[in-house]
């Protein structure tokens, strides 16, 4: 985005950022009970990075650093049962605790929210300003 | 663009020249009423540039800041405002002028 | 246009810019889950800054272009905040710039007026 509105910019990053946030912590908790093979990795827990980010001197909001993935271990199950279990009736389920994954929805919703609302006073901000002298 | 409605005829003075500017130069610089509406019109001029660079400014997303053209803008228009009502008046008391030679 | 000078001109294909880019937004927000859809992109602002600095508002183009951001798995890359968000600058940058064309037109009238 230009620089006239600027502070709209900066808290759509952070829209951007805490969306990417929930979209990773959604994929967690739909893979919650994703089953692998002991031949391959678990399901990986998916981390979003996030980095405030600048451009020309000035604050430009906050950006995705990179996303990160969590143990390829995962924990080992006793699952006799399941198609993919080894000789040992061994599987690998993912290493995402559902408690953590849900407090982290939280965190992400309220700063997303927080976001739009920074972004609506700015355009508040701005209609105002365009209306000055009138 | 009030370089466009210059060229207006105001009250049968004629010429290029608007009629405060003409009464600008006839009466001596040291004048009060010459010199203030001289004064006026140059204002005019760059209050006009400046609100003309800061909307394509804004148009092109280079602004800075939204209240620079807003403020620019109004300085504009009011000094536009300022300007016309001094040369109302002075085609006024010109008239009166004409009006008293007969 | 008839009683327009450079800035004018300027300000009138910056409002040709802003509602081709209005409308891009509003049509990637109609095809956000339109399987394989690529948001679209206008863009004149570039365009525009050239054509003022050589005093030739007449030549400023819009161009459209169609962007390569990561897709879904039904192919759309169509995010809807941003496509919002975006949508709203476009809407502030059309009022300065109409006010804009206003206060050109303003400063006209009040100068003849008598």
């Amino acid at each position: 985005m230009a620089g006239t509105f600027h502070s709209l910019s900066i808290a759509a990053s952070g829209m951007d950022v805490y969306q990417t946030w929930l979209d990773a912590v959604s994929d967690n908790v739909a893979n919650i009970n994703t089953i692998r093979g002991m031949d391959e990795n678990a399901y990986q827990e998916r981390f979003v990075i996030s980095e405030s980010s600048e451009a020309g001197g000035r604050p430009a909001g906050a950006r995705v650093a990179g996303v990160e993935f969590g143990n390829p271990l995962g924990i080992e199950v006793y699952y006799p049962d399941h198609p993919l279990a080894d000789d040992d009736g061994m599987v690998r389920a993912p290493d995402v605790d559902l408690g953590h994954q849900l407090t982290n929805m939280l965190a992400a919703q309220r700063a997303y929210q927080a976001n739009v609302a920074a972004f609506e006073r700015a355009r508040d901000a701005y209609i105002r300003a365009l209306e000055i002298g009138n | 663009m009030i370089e466009s409605v210059r060229g207006v005829d105001i009250g049968g003075i004629g010429g290029g020249l608007s009629a405060p500017k003409r009464l600008a130069e006839t009466e001596p610089a040291s004048t009060g009423f010459g010199s203030s509406i001289g004064g006026a019109l140059d204002n005019l001029g760059s209050a006009e540039k400046a609100a003309d660079s800061a909307a394509i400014a804004g148009a092109t997303g280079d602004l800075e800041s939204v209240s620079d053209y807003m403020i620019a803008a109004t300085e504009a228009q009011l000094t536009t405002e300022i300007t016309v009502a001094v040369r109302n008046r002075a085609i006024e008391s010109f008239n009166e002028i004409m009006r008293m030679q007969i | 246009m008839i009683l327009g000078d450079t800035t004018t001109q300027g300000l009138a294909q910056a409002l040709r810019g802003l509602e081709a880019q209005q409308q891009a937004h509003e049509q990637n927000i109609a095809n956000v889950e339109t399987p394989g859809f690529k948001a679209q992109r206008a863009s004149f602002e570039a365009s525009l800054r050239r054509a003022m600095q050589s005093g030739n508002p007449s030549q400023v183009a819009v161009s459209t272009t169609t962007t390569t951001d990561p897709t879904r798995i039904d192919g759309n890359n169509v995010r809807l905040d941003k496509e919002l968000t975006m949508l709203a600058e476009t809407a502030l940058k059309q009022q300065l710039v109409t006010g804009a064309l206003n206060a050109q037109y303003r400063m006209v009238r009040t100068a003849i007026a008598r």
